[in-house]
């Protein structure tokens, strides 16, 4: 052997065809799903400020402005809105300040659709909670709904933007917020029920507005999978991979939730979803099949609806966890299927230990404090994270009309670079 | 997010033009196609971020090998030592369609390999000089020396390279 037998061979290495577009697959599934950050947080943050320059100087929004001028002058504050609902003092922050603040540094549309459909689901949540806690008023509902629907049709607009690049993309999305918006629609008809006048005549309403959101994000969810499978785009076997292994993990987490749950609460209360995990197995493994007939297109959306019916059952069983009794007695299993809805009454009680109580009782008292450990949920699917961790307590002396905020919290900003 | 789709296409472009030259940059150099292939990809994906935060890139191919031999020195760190074991058991396949090629270059990847573990240093002259087609003189700007001194070096490797094809 002589020495250029050696060398020349390693001079024609490169990359198969296959495995070029692989890659490149990957490179372009990464370039959007994750967008820089080019604007440094706090010029972010004053940029925002600068839309609330018209905000009312009241007694209301005092205490709101003083958090913020503590914010932005970077001393140590605690924001302890994020725990609240309509009719708590902070709530205003909630809806005004932290959230669109989220928003605003979630650049890409896809960052914007699942952070509303994160906001979909904390206006949601609050209805649910005033539903089953202190009645759910006419003037309340319109908020809601008005704030949800537009929170809604931000992420359908945005789904369908996506859709005409990255279909597989936005079948996701539309799938997440689908489900949720599902999740929500059986619990507020399960609520419904079991209350009096007007509280249930403005569930009933709330309700119309979510069956109309579902049917729309139906609508786009289809449309992408239209897309998909349509000659216009190539699904690749990175993307039907890369679905399986969601849809893997997911089946996984479920199962484990389910699991644990049935060894707290019995067997019989996990009937039906474990019988809805099974569905979606059969389903995966009809995914497997056409992967290893190379319709990827095919495994591609069979995987989603695998992970969307895991998906299901794991906000079902969390929405029955909120609504359980303390003294440990269960629901009656729900028999659920694709299209039908709870009709089993559940009651309402005192869930969430660690929301703070605010209710007309308490107002009566002189004083009132009020405290609030909050653990902001972080928005997973994107690598934009926030943690906020913040502890705080809030006291409202409203003889004497004054109000004292302290605590101590921070806030961690992660972006992905 | 006009800029966004900017920059994006910017790097499929880059990735079009050297994605075959960082491949083998780091796969001589890793001796392990699915490492080599990941670490292609994140040369790419590190430059992305580097073009979207804002920063200018005066010569795109110098500074994607300049990620690459980052990213491969930081690898090799982590890596255990070589071993030639490894290697065989792995199935070496270099995904290239034609038969007889596909054995050559193996062959020719296992004797460089060989090469690595006794005299690192040689092993790296030769790719620069032989694999990434180098003039000396360019080799002699990249490591600080003068051309003489690793014309000498470079002779001295590919003696070390024939005794070991021979033995």
């Amino acid at each position: 052997m002589k020495f250029n037998d050696i060398v020349k061979p390693l001079q024609s290495i490169r990359l198969s065809n296959n495995e070029k577009a692989y890659i490149r697959a990957s490179l372009k599934d990464t370039m959007r799903t994750c967008v820089p950050v080019r604007v440094g947080l706090w010029q972010s943050l004053i940029l925002w400020s600068r839309q609330y320059k018209h905000y009312q100087l009241n007694y209301h929004s005092m205490p709101i402005l003083i958090i913020l001028a503590l914010v932005l002058g970077g001393g140590g504050i605690s924001l302890a809105a994020e725990g609240t609902i309509p009719g708590d003092i902070l709530y205003p922050v909630k809806v005004n300040i932290t959230e669109p603040v989220r928003g605003f540094v979630a650049f890409s549309d896809e960052a914007k659709v699942s952070w509303n459909t994160e906001r979909v689901s904390r206006r949601l949540n609050e209805a649910e909670e005033l539903a089953a806690k202190k009645g759910l008023s006419a003037e309340t509902l319109s908020t809601i709904q008005e704030r949800f629907k537009d929170h809604a049709n931000d992420a359908q607009s945005r789904i369908k933007n996506v859709a005409s690049t990255n279909p597989e993309k936005a079948v996701e999305l539309s799938s997440d917020l689908e489900i949720t918006i599902k999740a929500h629609a059986r619990i507020l008809d399960s609520i419904g029920i079991s209350l009096d006048g007007d509280t249930n005549t403005n569930v009933k309403l709330l309700l119309k507005d979510v069956d109309k959101e579902e049917e729309d994000t139906h609508k786009e969810n289809k449309n992408a999978q239209d897309a998909i499978l349509s000659a216009r785009f190539t699904t690749t076997a990175f993307a039907a991979e890369g679905k399986r292994k969601a849809a893997e993990n997911k089946l996984a987490e479920v199962s484990a939730f389910v699991k644990a749950w049935e060894n707290k609460n019995g067997t019989t209360t996990v009937a039906s979803a474990n019988i809805r995990l099974q569905d979606a197995q059969k389903v995966f493994a009809d995914g497997d099949i056409e992967l290893k007939a190379q319709s990827y297109e095919k495994a591609f959306l069979l995987f989603q609806k695998a992970h969307n019916m895991a998906q299901e059952v794991k906000l079902l069983i969390d929405a029955k966890a909120r609504f359980e009794k303390e003294d440990g007695r269960d629901n009656d299993d729900d028999k659920t299927d694709d299209d039908g809805r709870d009709n089993n009454a559940t009651s309402s009680s005192d869930r969430s230990k660690t929301r703070s109580d605010n209710n007309d009782d308490e107002r009566k008292k002189d004083k009132q404090s009020q405290e609030t450990k909050s653990n902001q949920d972080n928005n997973s699917s994107d690598k934009d994270k926030i943690d906020i961790e913040i502890k705080g307590r809030v006291e409202e002396d409203t003889e004497n009309q004054s109000s004292s905020i302290e605590g101590s919290g921070k806030i961690k900003i992660d972006f992905d670079f | 997010m006009e800029d966004t789709h900017t920059y994006e296409q910017k790097i499929l472009d880059a990735y079009e033009t050297y994605a075959d030259d960082i491949f083998r940059y780091c796969l001589v150099r890793l001796y392990n196609r699915s490492e080599a292939k990941d670490t292609t990809q994140e040369v790419f994906l590190r430059t992305w971020r580097y073009i979207a935060s804002g920063k200018n890139i005066e010569n795109p191919r110098a500074f994607l090998y300049k990620v690459a031999t980052n990213l491969i020195i930081t690898t090799n760190r982590k890596k255990q030592p070589i071993s030639l074991d490894l290697l065989h058991e792995e199935g070496f396949d270099p995904g290239v369609d034609d038969q007889k090629n596909m054995m050559m270059v193996s062959e020719s990847m296992r004797v460089l390999q060989r090469l690595e573990e006794l005299d690192s240093d040689a092993a790296e002259l030769i790719r620069l000089r032989y694999v990434e087609d180098l003039m000396p003189k360019e080799i002699a700007e990249i490591i600080g020396t003068n051309e003489n001194v690793i014309s000498v070096r470079i002779h001295r490797a590919m003696k070390k390279l024939q005794e070991l094809i021979e033995a």
